[in-house]
């Protein structure tokens, strides 16, 4: 077999590797789910959705503040295929369903085998040992437990030991206590604030309404506070009742009177249900899957130079970049900032930067041999981008809250942008040389490349695979290595004013650093090495290497000034 | 001469040889490669094997290796120490020669001298700036309370809740701080001021309240107590038709100067040890600081096992052992100890201190531990009690262990023996005995009765333990004109017993195990004069817990009297330590100590690795200071302090805890020649260029206001003053991301003071804001670093998109002479 006919066996085998991986993402790793009751099926919490709660200084959509509480208490998962909204308002109006049923959370895994061993010693559930052990597999699974469960005794002291550990295992075991506070219909009454302030101030606290369905706050126009009251305790009778009309005529109800008690301050309703919508569709991560589309047809180009595959592709790709631009843009809109403060907005952002970055690789090299490469890095990092955010809910958690008062700083923007830009390039920059490593394996003879490879490429559209593959590398670490440079320089003129020091040697800081050698090492060795291809592809893979490093170990592991980025 | 002569020409020598060493690329890569894995190893940390048992999976573990023993070194330590600086060092002399001689300076390599030229200049100044860095921070409190007592005493004390002082017979205690208080009166009614209300309690008269303004000292004014139930409160222009209670005492709200900065520990190591003087007159001399070298920061060093107290978890304290080689150096002139130099023998990172009893010491006081163990649960509980104390929580448990003198007093402790009256009527033949076995208070139907050969009725109502007051009987008399209660306490309180009224305030418990009652207080409605017609003695009666290990009276003498398990009879059951004794259902007792003599000893207990909060960095260490004098050395541990608070001069009285958050408790320590002195740990403090104040501080929130959630704050603003002459300059905001420059110092907003509830008995809430913690440090270099990383960006932009346009430009022309020349040719 040729080397050419190799590595398009090897592309072949990484496509249908691709779609089988993400086949068993989508389908595989979710917990089991009862059906649905014909209660949550008739019940429509549409307009209550998209009310305004405040919570955490937002003003917030009850959607997206369920789905906020909600995970607190059961992670990812759902009960009974309940929306987050939907379950929120059932554990706060009819507790008693909930009782026995395995819906908190525990991340941890070594805490869930603690829990599992504290049981061992226990001689409860012994009528049904068998069912009992068939929970506790599907608890070290899906991590969902009971609250009696939780309480029982032999837990409660191995969850008091492990809270000792301050080190280790405390704030799981917080993590926990929390979820058991969360749930509790008293807290989630409580924490439900929804009632505009009667001063009509903006500093002035929302309040929530109390079990009467009277807000805590005095409302200047009693009449209304009455019809709120009398709302709110007909939506109570109702679901206690699983009376799905009556549900529905008083949520709609106090959702048309909540607005109207300080329309000044209430937010503006469209942006609300906007809000509500983005929520409802796991914050449209799901355009991984055109991604992957537009990914399998650029394969297909690259290797056997289908035209109408590369053409079909590239149109793919353009849909997806539109698609997660409107979700960029959707979620800008909603919080009121440009989405770069936690991790799924660094993710999510920088991965739509990838794509602006193509696009205009792509314009400048449309006549050339590298044409639609570009698109083809950027949809594959796109793609891993968005399937992150998609199956890693917890450690990239989608919702929206108040910026760290630190970051409210221009430096900050163009600092973290730039950075975050240069990692997206960084890791485009590694496909096309872990491609072109595959090239090599497969028995692809060393190209005669020179210095820059990218310019080479570019004046002639009749090179091979080989040169294609670093010229793109290098167009892409290029222009990473600068603005990697600039972003950590903007990123020391904002420290310098905001920690009184440009440089700290925070792990952060000095793994960018790191990258940043990493790629100078690259631009050197090209200088001296014969086999400039194999070089730049595995130093542009290193590269990409440390700088995940520095995104998911350094954060999530080793802690810093930088724990918000 | 052509260019190959001159270059190995060049080549020759010494010099020659080194500088044709530098002018290598390969060179280059391998420092670079170098500096790769310095920065690496220094910032992400290694894994290696325990033991350097490599091939054994399970002794990988991973590690900080700066952090290690012998190294102790921060970041920013291990980013200037000379490996770091050695390489970059040969970086710059590198990318000197290889430009210089390798780079020919043309419009086509201009992008590369400007990358080179401007990551030497970034050198260069980093080196200025690192070489020269201050940083540390400062907490400036908003407001103190100056106060001069009408006979001209004055002194001061910090506007923070809990704060206060006795002076002059007067006492001032800061009850409340609102930091947005709203003024009602005309004319500046609706303006938000800093209000704190101060208590004072005068010498003579009644106390009252001061509410001062930090802005509108004209709107001071005193709250005092009134005889209207309905308002027990009112402003004393109402009620005394004056503003003041005392117009003669003085108090303000003015600035309290902080004219220090302490530097960051965590940044680079900068302890200090800090010395005053105990003045025998009363009151302390100044602060001395000391500057400490060669101090770890990371690892735990003792001079010996005895230093500490070992808690399970921790590693061995023998591994610990490793006496420190450091010196605290005097710095200042009036340090109390002159030149002679403090020694630091060892060192903990985190510790409490702890007291514990340990065997030994001349005086009798006996103690043991026991074990109580539930074999078939796997369960057990250890128990440390001493004969001399009241062990509350082994009582509970139904525990005790008490001390015999001789064989008899051993018998009489463990037996059981029910209370016992004696009444004696003058003139009688002989007195009456009676064992009482029941109490009206548990059996109401008791009946009265008769005192043999008298007309006295009698009932016992409760028996009662009143602690340090004794043991009391309450007995309920009669006779034919007289129905009262007379309190007939134990023969060694007896000069307490009363006769009192029926009524009587009180609420009691009844204890199952002893029979006796037990209540905080009795409060008879009226006491009589002793009817001396009759009298009465009592003796408590005795119940041993159902597990009483009795001491002595020889000193090795150990011994159990059982109330459950196997043996119930109240007999005494010799014990050998180690060896358990079965207390029934699998259950059993084991003493694992036990000694005669034993005494008190407070050390540090260091706290388990996985116990420690991680952002606690040093804020828990301790280090033992040794002090020489007059040939006789004596030493003492003293704790981290995160600041050092002075007193603001001699007749100004501050209370501790200066700052809430910031415990402040000075170690004593009583040196040889008869001085005492305090001494704290803590972090070098520098000088400010000028004394700095906090004007004002200021919270800003997102929508709905401060909801005690960090998410809800938008900004924090300090309104800093800096005293120039006598004169405060105007306030200079500072905020997050917008530090404030003086006289070469940058001041940056680094922590505030949050709303923090009361955390112990009669101590007031705080609404928080109440102080300030700025940042502080200089930044020599940094223009020379930032310009030196724009040449270098604008570099990179050139040598990847300008020179390549360049080179196809030029090929271009180069082509379109070669046509023309060919055409002219052809």
């Amino acid at each position: 077999m040729n080397p050419q006919r190799r590595f398009t066996v090897a592309v072949v085998v990484l496509i249908v590797g691709l779609v089988a991986f993400s086949g068993w993402m989508a389908s595989g790793r979710r917990a089991p789910e009862s059906p649905s009751t014909a209660f949550f099926q008739a019940v429509d919490l549409s307009a209550l959705g998209s009310i305004a709660v405040h919570s955490g200084g937002r003003l917030k959509s009850f959607s997206s503040f369920a789905h906020e509480r909600m995970g607190w208490v059961m992670g990812t998962r759902r009960f009974r295929q309940q929306t987050p909204a939907f379950t929120y308002l059932d554990l706060m109006f009819r507790p008693e369903v909930y009782e026995g049923e395995d819906i908190i959370f525990v991340k941890n895994k070594n805490l869930r085998a603690d829990i599992r061993r504290a049981f061992e010693s226990s001689d409860l559930y012994e009528s049904d040992r068998a069912g009992f052990e068939d929970r506790l597999e599907g608890f070290i699974r899906w991590g969902l437990i009971s609250e009696p469960m939780l309480a029982e005794p032999e837990v409660q002291l191995r969850m008091n030991e492990l809270e000792q550990d301050l080190m280790r295992s405390a704030r799981f075991v917080q993590a926990v206590n929390g979820a058991l506070n969360t749930k509790h219909p008293g807290s989630l009454a409580y924490e439900l604030r929804l009632v505009p302030p009667a001063s009509g101030g903006e500093d002035e606290p929302w309040s929530s309404l109390d079990s009467t369905g009277r807000p805590a706050n005095i409302l200047p126009d009693a009449e209304q506070g009455e019809r709120l009251a009398s709302a709110w305790a007909a939506l109570a009778r109702g679901w206690s009742a699983q009376d799905a009309v009556a549900v529905n005529l008083a949520a709609s109800q106090v959702a048309n009177i909540l607005p109207s008690l300080a329309p000044s301050l209430y937010p503006d309703l469209a942006k609300l249900s906007w809000e509500s919508w983005y929520f409802q569709n796991k914050n449209m991560t799901w355009i991984w899957m055109v991604y992957l589309l537009s990914v399998v047809l650029l394969l297909l180009f690259l290797v056997y130079r289908w035209r109408s595959a590369g053409w079909l592709g590239l149109s793919v790709f353009g849909l997806a970049f539109l698609l997660q631009t409107s979700a960029l843009g959707l979620r800008w809109w909603v919080s009121g900032r440009w989405p770069n403060s936690n991790m799924f907005e660094a993710v999510t952002t920088s991965a739509w930067m990838g794509g602006c970055a193509a696009i205009a690789f792509e314009w400048f090299a449309r006549r050339t041999a590298m044409a639609k490469v570009f698109a083809l890095t950027s949809a594959t990092a796109s793609m891993v981008a968005l399937m992150s955010a998609n199956f890693l809910p917890l450690q990239l958690n989608p919702n929206i809250g108040n910026m760290m008062p630190v970051l409210h700083d221009i430096w900050l923007y163009i600092h973290t942008n730039i950075i975050i830009w240069s990692y997206i390039l960084i890791f485009m920059a590694a496909i096309t040389g872990l491609l072109y490593l595959v090239h090599r394996a497969c028995g692809a003879q060393r190209e005669s490349l020179r210095m820059a490879g990218a310019t080479m490429a570019s004046t002639s559209s009749s090179t091979n695979l080989g040169t294609v593959l670093d010229g793109v590398t290098m167009a892409l670490m290029k222009l990473s290595f600068v603005m990697l440079w600039a972003g950590l320089v903007m990123g020391a003129i904002w420290a310098d004013h905001s920690w009184g020091r440009p440089w700290g040697w925070d792990p952060k800081e000095v793994f960018a650093l790191c990258t940043f050698i990493i790629f100078a090492l690259l631009v050197h060795v090209r200088l001296k090495v014969q086999d400039k291809g194999l070089w730049t592809a595995s130093l542009a893979v290193v590269g990409a290497g440390v700088m995940m490093f520095n995104w998911i170990v350094i954060n999530f592991y080793i802690s810093g000034l930088h724990s918000y980025a | 001469m052509n260019q190959a002569d001159k270059s190995s020409r060049a080549r020759s020598g010494f010099l020659g040889r080194l500088v044709g060493l530098f002018d290598s690329v390969s060179l280059g890569i391998t420092l670079l490669t170098l500096l790769f894995i310095y920065c690496t190893i220094g910032s992400a940390g290694i894994f290696y094997p325990e033991g350097g048992r490599f091939w054994v999976a399970d002794a990988w573990t991973y590690g900080q290796l700066r952090t290690f023993r012998g190294l102790e070194m921060t970041e920013y330590e291990w980013f200037n120490w000379w490996p770091f600086d050695l390489i970059i060092g040969l970086i710059c002399i590198n990318l000197t020669v290889v430009t210089l001689r390798r780079i020919r300076l043309n419009a086509i390599n201009l992008g590369v001298w400007m990358i080179h030229s401007g990551i030497i200049m970034l050198c260069i100044g980093s080196v200025w700036y690192f070489g020269t860095k201050l940083e540390g921070d400062t907490p400036v409190v908003r407001r103190q309370v100056a106060i001069t007592t009408p006979t001209g005493e004055s002194g001061a004390i910090l506007a923070i809740p809990g704060a206060g002082t006795a002076l002059d017979g007067w006492r001032f205690d800061v009850v409340r701080v609102d930091p947005d208080y709203v003024l009602l009166s005309e004319p500046d009614a609706g303006s938000h001021d800093f209000s704190v209300t101060v208590s004072v309690v005068p010498p003579e008269g009644e106390p009252f309240m001061r509410q001062l303004l930090a802005r509108h000292p004209e709107h001071a004014e005193d709250v005092v107590r009134t005889n209207d139930p309905a308002q027990p409160m009112a402003r004393a222009i109402k009620v005394l038709g004056k503003p003041l209670v005392h117009e003669d005492l003085q108090m303000s709200l003015i600035y309290d100067p902080q004219d220090f900065f302490y530097l960051a520990n965590w940044v680079e190591k900068s302890w200090a040890l800090y010395l005053r003087e105990v003045l025998p007159e009363g009151g302390y001399g100044p602060w001395a600081q000391r500057s400490i070298k060669n101090m770890p920061l990371y690892n735990d060093y003792l001079s010996s096992t005895e230093e500490a107290w070992f808690s399970p978890g921790q590693t061995s304290l023998a591994e610990m052992v490793d006496p420190l080689d450091a010196m605290a150096l005097a710095m200042e002139a009036h340090d109390p100890l002159g030149d002679e130099p403090v020694a630091i023998t060892s060192y903990l990172r985190y510790a409490a201190m702890e007291t514990r009893r340990i065997a030994g010491g001349s005086r009798l006081d006996p103690a043991m531990t026991l074990r109580l163990e539930d074999i078939e649960n796997e369960a057990f509980f250890d128990l440390e009690l001493a004969a001399f104390e009241s062990e509350e929580q082994a009582a509970e448990m139904g525990v005790g262990f008490q001390w015999a003198n001789s064989l008899e007093e051993r018998q009489k402790l463990s037996e059981t023996r029910s209370p016992r009256l004696r009444f004696s009527v003058p003139g009688a033949v002989s007195p009456f005995d009676l064992s009482v076995q029941s109490v009206a208070l548990q059996n109401p139907a008791l009946e009265f009765q008769e005192v043999p050969g008298t007309n006295y009725e009698y009932r016992v109502e409760f028996i009662q333990d009143l602690g340090e007051q004794g043991v009391l009987a309450s007995v309920e008399l009669r006779t034919p004109g007289r129905h009262f209660r007379r309190w007939v306490f134990d023969p060694e309180h007896a000069a307490l017993t009363m006769d009192v009224s029926l009524s009587v305030e009180a609420e009691l418990d009844h204890d199952d195990h002893t029979g006796h009652t037990h209540t905080p207080s009795l409060i008879p409605e009226e006491r009589y004069e002793l009817d001396t017609g009759i009298a009465i003695t009592f003796e408590p009666g005795r119940a041993p817990p159902p597990l009483l290990f009795l001491g002595g009276p020889g000193e090795a003498d150990l011994g159990v009297v059982l109330q459950i398990g196997s043996v119930q009879d109240g007999s005494y059951v010799p014990l050998v330590v180690g060896e358990p004794v079965s207390l029934g259902s699998a259950r059993t007792v084991t003493p694992t100590s036990f000694h005669a003599r034993s005494h008190l000893e407070e050390r540090p207990s260091i706290v388990p690795l996985q116990e420690r909060n991680r952002d606690a960095r040093e804020r828990r260490s301790m280090a033992r200071f040794q002090f020489a004098s007059g040939g006789e050395v004596v030493s003492d541990w003293a704790r981290f302090h995160e600041y050092v608070f002075d007193e603001p001069d001699n007749k100004r009285v501050r209370f501790a805890p200066a700052l809430r958050r910031y415990p402040f408790a000075p170690s004593v320590v009583d040196l040889p020649d008869g001085r005492r002195l305090e001494m704290l740990l803590s972090r070098r403090r520098i000088r400010l260029p000028a004394p700095v104040a906090l004007d004002d501080f200021e919270l800003t929130s997102h929508v709905g206001g401060f909801t005690g959630q960090v998410a809800s704050i938008l900004n924090w603003t300090s309104q800093i003053c800096f005293e120039m002459g006598n004169e405060w300059t105007d306030p200079i905001p500072v905020t997050v991301n917008a530090p404030a420059e003086f006289d070469g110092m940058w001041f940056f907003q680094a922590a505030w003071d949050p709303p923090d509830p009361s955390r112990f008995a009669g101590q007031p809430d705080s609404a928080g804001l109440n102080y300030t913690v700025l940042g502080v440090g200089n930044r020599n270099g940094v223009r020379l670093q930032l310009f030196g990383c724009t040449v270098a960006v604008l570099g990179m932009l050139y040598a990847f998109y300008v020179k390549p346009q360049l080179i196809r430009r030029r090929r271009h022309a180069g082509h379109g002479v070669a046509s023309e020349l060919a055409e002219q040719e052809g």
